[in-house]
């Protein structure tokens, strides 16, 4: 019974919906052109309230990982990787690296999004990309 | 600020199968009116977090019969007692109550989430929380990733993170009643399982059941007490989100609670050779050390290293009740035990063997949440009136 199965928030709809298209969209602010995560309803650069749940590269690079060890959640089974990303666009998400592993230090690495099922529904993930 | 801790009580037990929540809240009630020679009836300010059981601060109150004309449920997870010291004060200054009783009870030992078995609830109506549960992020993910980070940035080492625990056992063999008295070497904790790479298990506080209690009380009446008169010098609390997605996961907010209370003291850190710094993993106390501004931004890892962590060892004696590490960390929120301890040390009874002569000053730091991604510190700054 304990998982992390997803249930659907209403600010996170739009997110979800992306996913299952295969392509991850964050809200954009309309003003500045900021992108932001989590989803909020204003602007941390300019307060603005406007915005629009806009696609994004999917690149960016790794800022910090883990790899657990313990079980914790049961959709989770040990070992496995939790990876804080920095989009190309600016903000920071966490998701998991999938497939190839760097050697050594994972912080620095170029990634890009893809998306897979777990847990019954799309979500997104990590794999590592040409550096360059 | 003219507010004064008069009455400061941990509880003795670590694990409390056969006691209920409201019985471990009474008891700590209990013990901060006996440590402080205050009467119940003195008591007209209530503080307390969700552990309270119940209808916010309404249930415990009516169970210990409290008669209040101040109650505030400030929550922060682990950080909520130190804020709750800073609002008392205030309370106090602003003529709200003379007595504030401010408590915790936990038992997550008993309620089967020691070994991390039992899954944090979030409501799905939390804004953050399909972005991180449904991508496995648990508590020690956040911290790992932190601690991943610092090591990354400033050459911080697992060796580095390993001093910090090997300097809260070396004072938790004075406690008879932490819950690892044993001391522990570098090399042990580096040989303890991987829990989250690269925090090991000897890297991650100990969980357990119990609390503690303190009381705030207007000068007039610290005076009238037959105790050590501890004041309160500076406060500052500062919450700390991800900003949009735009954050530095190394950063605390401890840089701003530590300021803000250090310029109200009207102290620096130089004055201080006492700390409680919240050690719900090893990492957490380098980012509190840097933040506080004890050392430069990335050398907390060295200073930990040349064992100045350690009392009559080190310059800033931190966490000699074994802290949450070896000690205490009960209902998983440690603000409760770092100011107890640091009322201990402000007042000269701390153990003999880790107590700071002539400590004038005590800090205590808390984090509460989670570092990174939401958490809020709060720092209480502790002066012994002569």
């Amino acid at each position: 019974m304990a998982n992390s199965k997803p249930v659907l928030g209403i600010d996170d709809l739009p997110m979800w919906a992306s996913m299952e298209r295969g392509q991850l969209e964050l809200q954009r602010c309309n003003d500045c052109g900021s992108f932001r995560y989590p989803p909020a309803p204003v602007c941390p650069k300019c307060l603005s309230v406007v915005a629009a749940w806009t696609p994004v590269s999917g690149k960016g690079k790794i800022l910090s990982w883990v790899v657990f060890h313990r079980k914790y959640f049961d959709n989770h089974p040990p070992p496995y990787n939790s990876v804080a990303v920095e989009l190309e666009e600016g903000p920071i998400i966490v998701t998991q690296l999938e497939g190839p592993e760097p050697a050594g230090s994972w912080i620095g690495q170029p990634v890009v999004l893809g998306y897979g099922e777990h847990t019954g529904r799309m979500r997104h993930h990590a794999c590592l990309a040409a550096k360059g | 600020m003219t507010a004064y801790i008069a009455g400061a009580y941990e509880l003795p037990i670590r694990h409390a199968p056969d006691q209920s929540l409201a019985q471990l809240q009474a008891q700590a009630m209990l013990g901060a009116l006996a440590d402080a020679g205050l009467e119940k009836s003195d008591i007209d300010g209530f503080f307390c977090g969700p552990d309270a059981p119940g209808t916010g601060p309404l249930s415990i109150a009516d169970y210990l019969n409290l008669k209040l004309r101040h109650v505030d449920t400030t929550n922060t997870s682990g950080s909520s007692y130190p804020i709750h010291v800073a609002h008392a004060a205030q309370a106090i200054a602003a003529g709200k109550c003379n007595v504030a009783l401010i408590t915790l009870a936990g038992r997550p030992r008993s309620e089967g989430r020691a070994k991390g078995a039992l899954v944090r609830r979030d409501s799905p109506d939390q804004p953050d929380f399909q972005w991180e549960h449904p991508f496995g992020l648990a508590v020690i993910n956040v911290y790992g990733m932190v601690a991943m980070r610092h090591m990354y940035k400033y050459g911080t080492t697992p060796e580095q993170l390993a001093w910090v625990k090997v300097a809260a056992s070396r004072h938790a063999q004075h406690n008879p009643l932490a819950l690892l008295p044993t001391p522990v070497t570098v090399e042990e904790v580096l040989a303890s399982p991987l829990v989250c790479d690269p925090l090991h298990r000897l890297d991650c506080c100990v969980v357990t059941d119990g609390g503690g209690a303190l009381l705030v009380v207007r000068k007039e009446i610290a005076q009238s007490l037959k105790r050590p008169r501890i004041k309160i010098i500076g406060t500052g609390e500062a919450p700390e989100g991800q900003n949009g997605g735009y954050f530095e996961i190394t950063d605390s907010g401890a840089r701003r609670s530590g300021r803000m209370a250090f310029e109200q003291a009207g102290i620096t850190p130089a004055d201080v050779h006492y700390a409680s710094l919240y050690d719900s993993f090893t990492i957490t106390v380098l980012v509190q050390l840097e933040d506080l501004g004890f050392c430069p931004k990335g050398e907390a890892g060295r200073f930990a290293m040349e064992q100045s962590l350690i009392a009559g060892q080190g310059r800033l004696a931190v966490n000699t009740d074994g802290g949450g590490l070896c000690n205490n960390h009960p209902g998983n929120r440690g603000g409760m035990t770092k100011m107890i301890e640091a009322v201990r040390q402000a007042r000269g009874e701390a153990h003999p063997a880790v107590q700071v002569p002539d400590c004038q000053f005590a800090l205590a730091n808390a984090i509460g949440g989670q570092l990174a991604v939401r958490h809020a510190s709060a720092t209480v700054i502790l002066e012994r009136e002569s």
